[in-house]
């Protein structure tokens, strides 16, 4: 979304640092989703619209476009009674999966979740996790920027930024609910980092 | 104050944009205003206000073609007792000439003075412009033939008097009360008093003509005035000509046809302002609506809602009070412009000067309806939470139904996208479709203007008969003539006409027109209800004059010629704007309850195909018959020069007209755009995140501005079709053409909607491409 200051930023083989607007833009459909802090959902679109609005980029077909946007809308516990409800009719939690549905309708190949329980409480922002991880469960590579611990705990590999450089990185492995040791692991690994 | 004119700099540092687009339109508000005004209120009673300052009297009396027993005695008992002055003049007076004029020629009476005429004391005729260089061979024409007849100063100037041709260098342009305009049915030259003097010895004997101008006693009534002298006169000598005009009369045929052209311009004005006023309001509410987060900040450091209102009131009074005040002024440089408009057809000199009525009405109305607005707009700030406020006052949005679900939409996902956009955007599009509307209305009517007026002039609107040409012929000569007009292969259609003054109840005049047989006319649009009369008893009146003196279809009228007094019955209403819109028309069999005509010339209209074939029949009439010709007019030469000013006219007002209107258009679409992108650029963020390219943005912006303005010149530009001429007769009414019929081509209302659709949209995408500027990763890092 922004371009950098200063060095260069490669995805596979593409060096995304010398493209052009509109071809970040097409790059960013494709390959990318996201989600962000604010959730950010198209205020007079419908939620379904809202998905539907990001998958008809990358696909014509309206209707393999809609299968796919009920299949992901499921996945993430959005009822159908909820799809044609505006943005500003559902709970914070309910808008932050439809956030993580639009981000995945185009099966990027990389997610980035920017604070996505940031704005939410404690109970919905646990329900945007488990559909997170979920879908990297599933095969759905995350990064995922957060404060939170419990947001982190989530990570099978945590990498702590400090004034713009990585300072440290922690393997958690596959996540576990419930996983002590894991939790353990991670307060060390931040306490080590002077967290 | 101080903090409040502190944040009144910072609202305009701000929104500069916005502030600019306002202030144009309050701007154009105040210079449309002020030149509506100016035209109306300084140009319009030009012609009034010169009469007064020549001392044009109440009007004139001409007397001609025999003067036997009319001497100065007679005179005075024919005018002193009802006149507090008169003054006569002796000079040459011909009933119809025809005259170069413009591109064709006019065919207007002519009075030829000398040098004296610069000396009388009433009725004073002056110098306009002049070339003291030429001292022989000259002549003075009427400041009309530069203004719109095309000459200047130093050109040579060939008429024909008489059969004879007459060639004289053009010193300079004058200017006189009642023969100065080709409307006023009269026109005046001054001579060198030798040339004067060489034309009195040839044509002193018939066209010797004595011009009395007169001031009436208060007490006097001018109609019947008007009426007993001309009786008076007839009565003395039957042979004698005598034509008496009222000054009142003469300034409006001087300026009815300037004030129809002002009066539209004026209407299409007032639905232009109207537009701005609209979209001003529109714009101050959006204004304040974007500057809703600054509002919360404010109030939560401790403004009150006081100092914020202050504030607003500060930026946008000092808007409006700067752009009307440029704009009234600018109304002054466009007058030149505008003047034609008004001056060029009646002839006379006209320089704009400072008007304060004019200057200040429209900063007056600009500054108050900025206030009114602003005071609206800003009512809810006193009572908004600070909290509210920083969250830009949000008002939860009310969706009541997802108009174009994305998988349901027959369209591609920009269209769709867009037409999300419009359903959403519904207010904005609502007045889009009103400014688009009525500004394709004013369009239609100017085109209306300038098909009619220009590019195929509705004679019928213009003139009471329309004919290939007019000739006419002796008592002695006249049925040996129609044999010869009949005769020929080259003319159709011929009929006998002839115009008289019947007299109304010793109080009105009736220019009527007398046909042979009534069925012949070219023209029967004239008659606009009940039909054209038949019978010796019957006769069509104009509507103004019906409804001025409460007559009906089915009533009787007296009217009286001379002595003789005869009663009509009314089988039809007509509509004209000539002769203070009171004529009327009847059948010859009908006028000879009157006058008879035996000894009467006749007046022979005739159809040819055009202004060469209608030359040739006159040309070979004249010289067939020679003196016996008492006129002979070319009917396509007269209107190509009566028309010559009006084609500019409106050709000016179409372009003026289609030019406002495009800014207005580009304006309040610069400003409607602006206020959405800036609504929407959260919405724009998040597009871009996801994937959504400039280009597809820009488009889809673009064309959610389109349905309603494509809808609107649609609609609009059909229901112009049709409610352009009950508008214009709605606008003509009061100057006597009660249902008009004019022309407005097809292809050129499709050009006008087109024109305003393709303008728009090439404007809405210009516009549009703001939304480049917008970078999702702004959104994220806080906005």
């Amino acid at each position: 979304m922004d371009k950098p200051s200063l060095g260069e930023i490669t995805f596979g083989d593409k060096d995304i640092t010398k493209m052009s607007t509109d071809e970040l833009a097409f790059f960013r459909r494709k390959n990318c989703g996201f989600v962000f802090q604010q959730v950010y959902l198209v205020d007079s679109m419908s939620v379904f619209d809202n998905v539907m609005a990001a998958g008809l980029l990358t696909n014509k077909n309206k209707k393999e476009v809609a299968e796919k946007a009920k299949e992901i809308l499921k996945s993430v516990d959005i009822e159908e009674s909820l799809w044609d409800k505006f943005p500003t009719q559902i709970s914070g939690g309910e808008a932050q999966r439809v956030g993580i549905a639009r981000a995945l309708i185009n099966s990027p190949e990389l997610v980035f979740a920017d604070e996505p329980t940031g704005a939410l409480n404690s109970k919905t922002g646990k329900d945007v996790l488990d559909a997170l991880t979920a879908f990297n469960e599933s095969g759905q590579s995350i990064v995922m920027v957060t404060h939170d611990i419990t947001s982190a705990r989530r990570g099978n590999r945590v990498l702590y930024v400090k004034d713009g450089e990585i300072a440290g990185e922690c393997n958690l492995g596959k996540y576990v609910h419930g996983d002590k040791e894991r939790h353990q692991k991670l307060s060390d690994f931040l306490i080590s980092m002077g967290w | 104050m101080e903090k409040t004119i502190l944040l009144a700099k910072s609202n305009f540092r701000k929104n500069k944009g916005t502030s600019i687009g306002l202030f144009l339109l309050m701007f154009m508000a105040a210079m449309l205003v002020g030149v509506s005004l100016l035209i109306f209120l300084d140009a319009y009673p030009t012609a009034a206000k010169e009469a007064k300052r020549l001392d044009a009297g109440d009007g004139y009396l001409w007397i001609g073609e025999d003067l036997r027993g009319i001497d100065d005695e007679f005179i005075e008992d024919l005018l002193g007792a009802d006149t507090e002055k008169y003054e006569t003049y002796r000079c040459l007076g011909y009933s119809n000439v025809s005259l170069p004029f413009g591109n064709g020629n006019v065919a207007p009476g002519l009075i030829v003075y000398d040098s004296a005429a610069f000396e009388t004391k009433m009725n004073r005729t002056e110098i306009v412009k002049e070339d003291a260089g030429i001292t022989e061979g000259y002549i003075y024409l009427p400041y009309q033939f530069n203004t719109s007849g095309g000459y200047e100063l130093g050109d040579t100037y060939t008429f024909e008097l008489l059969g004879k041709k007459y060639s004289f260098g053009v010193r300079g342009f004058i200017n006189t009360t009642y023969f100065g305009c080709n409307n006023t049915g009269n026109y005046e030259f001054i001579l060198d008093d030798k040339s004067y003097d060489e034309l009195f010895e040839r044509d002193g004997s018939v066209a010797e003509t004595i011009i009395i101008s007169f001031k009436l006693k208060e007490d006097v009534n001018p109609g019947s005035f008007r009426i007993r002298v001309g009786n008076d006169v007839l009565s003395r000598n039957p042979g004698a000509l005598a034509l008496a005009a009222l000054l009142p009369d003469t300034i409006s045929n001087k300026t009815f046809l300037s004030l129809i052209l002002a009066a539209s311009f004026l209407t299409l004005t007032i639905i232009i302002v109207v537009v701005i006023a609209l979209m001003l309001s529109n714009s101050i509410a959006n204004y304040i609506r974007e500057n809703m987060k600054t509002i919360g900040a404010l109030k939560a450091i401790g403004y009150t809602g006081r100092d914020i209102i202050g504030s607003l009131f500060a930026l946008f009074i000092t808007l409006s009070c700067i752009g009307s005040l440029i704009g009234a002024g600018f109304s002054y440089t466009l007058m030149p412009v505008m003047t034609k408009i008004i001056v060029g057809q009646m002839g006379v000199p006209y320089n704009v000067s400072f008007n304060p009525i004019c200057s200040i009405i429209p900063v007056v109305f600009v500054v108050f309806f900025t206030f009114f607005v602003t005071l609206i707009a800003t009512g809810k700030i006193r009572r908004i939470h600070p909290i509210v406020a920083l969250r830009e006052g949000v008002e939860n949005h009310n969706f009541k139904r997802n108009h174009i679900r994305l998988d349901k939409s027959v369209f591609g996902i920009n269209i769709s996208l867009a037409l999300k956009s419009l359903f959403t955007n519904m207010k904005q599009n609502t007045i889009t479709f009103f400014v688009t509307g009525l500004l394709t209305f004013v369009c239609v009517v100017a085109l209306l203007m300038y098909e009619n007026f220009s590019r195929n002039p509705k004679l019928g609107i213009l003139t009471f008969e329309t004919c290939g040409g007019v000739v006419a012929f002796d008592y002695e000569t006249k049925e040996d003539a129609l044999m010869f007009l009949e005769a020929r292969n080259d003319v159709s259609n011929i009929r006998s006409m002839i115009m008289l003054n019947l007299n109304y109840n010793n109080e009105d005049r009736l220019v009527t027109y007398i046909f042979d047989d009534v069925s012949k006319m070219n023209n029967k649009e004239v008659c606009y209800k009940g039909r054209l009369p038949e019978y010796d008893n019957e006769i069509a009146v104009s509507g103004r004059f019906a409804k001025q003196y409460g007559y009906a279809i089915g009533d009787e009228v007296k009217l009286d010629y001379g002595s003789k007094k005869h009663s009509y019955l009314i089988t039809g209403l007509v509509q004209t704007c000539n002769n203070s819109g009171k004529e009327a028309v009847m059948s010859e069999k009908a006028a000879e309850h009157l006058i008879d005509f035996e000894y009467s010339p006749a007046y022979y209209w005739f159809d040819c195909d055009d202004a060469k074939a209608s030359q040739k029949i006159l040309d070979e009439a004249s010289e067939k018959y020679g003196n016996h010709v008492v006129s002979a007019m070319n009917f396509f030469d007269t209107l190509e020069g009566n028309m010559t000013t009006f084609k500019d006219i409106s050709t000016l007002m179409l372009v003026l007209l289609c030019s406002i209107s495009a800014v207005v258009i580009v304006l309040i679409l610069y400003l409607l755009i602006k206020a959405f992108i800036y609504n929407k650029r959260r919405d724009y963020g998040i597009y871009k995140a996801i994937g959504y390219t400039s280009g597809s943005l820009v488009l889809q912006t673009a064309l959610s501005f389109m349905p309603s303005i494509v809808f609107a010149a649609a609609v609009f530009s059909v229901a112009s079709y049709y409610a352009a001429n009950p508008y214009m007769s709605m606008v003509m009414r009061s100057f006597g053409l009660m249902k008009c019929n004019f022309d407005i081509p097809v292809p050129g209302v499709i050009i006008i909607a087109i024109g305003m659709v393709t303008v728009a949209f090439i404007f809405a995408l210009i516009q549009s491409g703001k939304v480049r500027k917008i970078e999702s990763y702004q959104m994220l890092i806080g906005e």
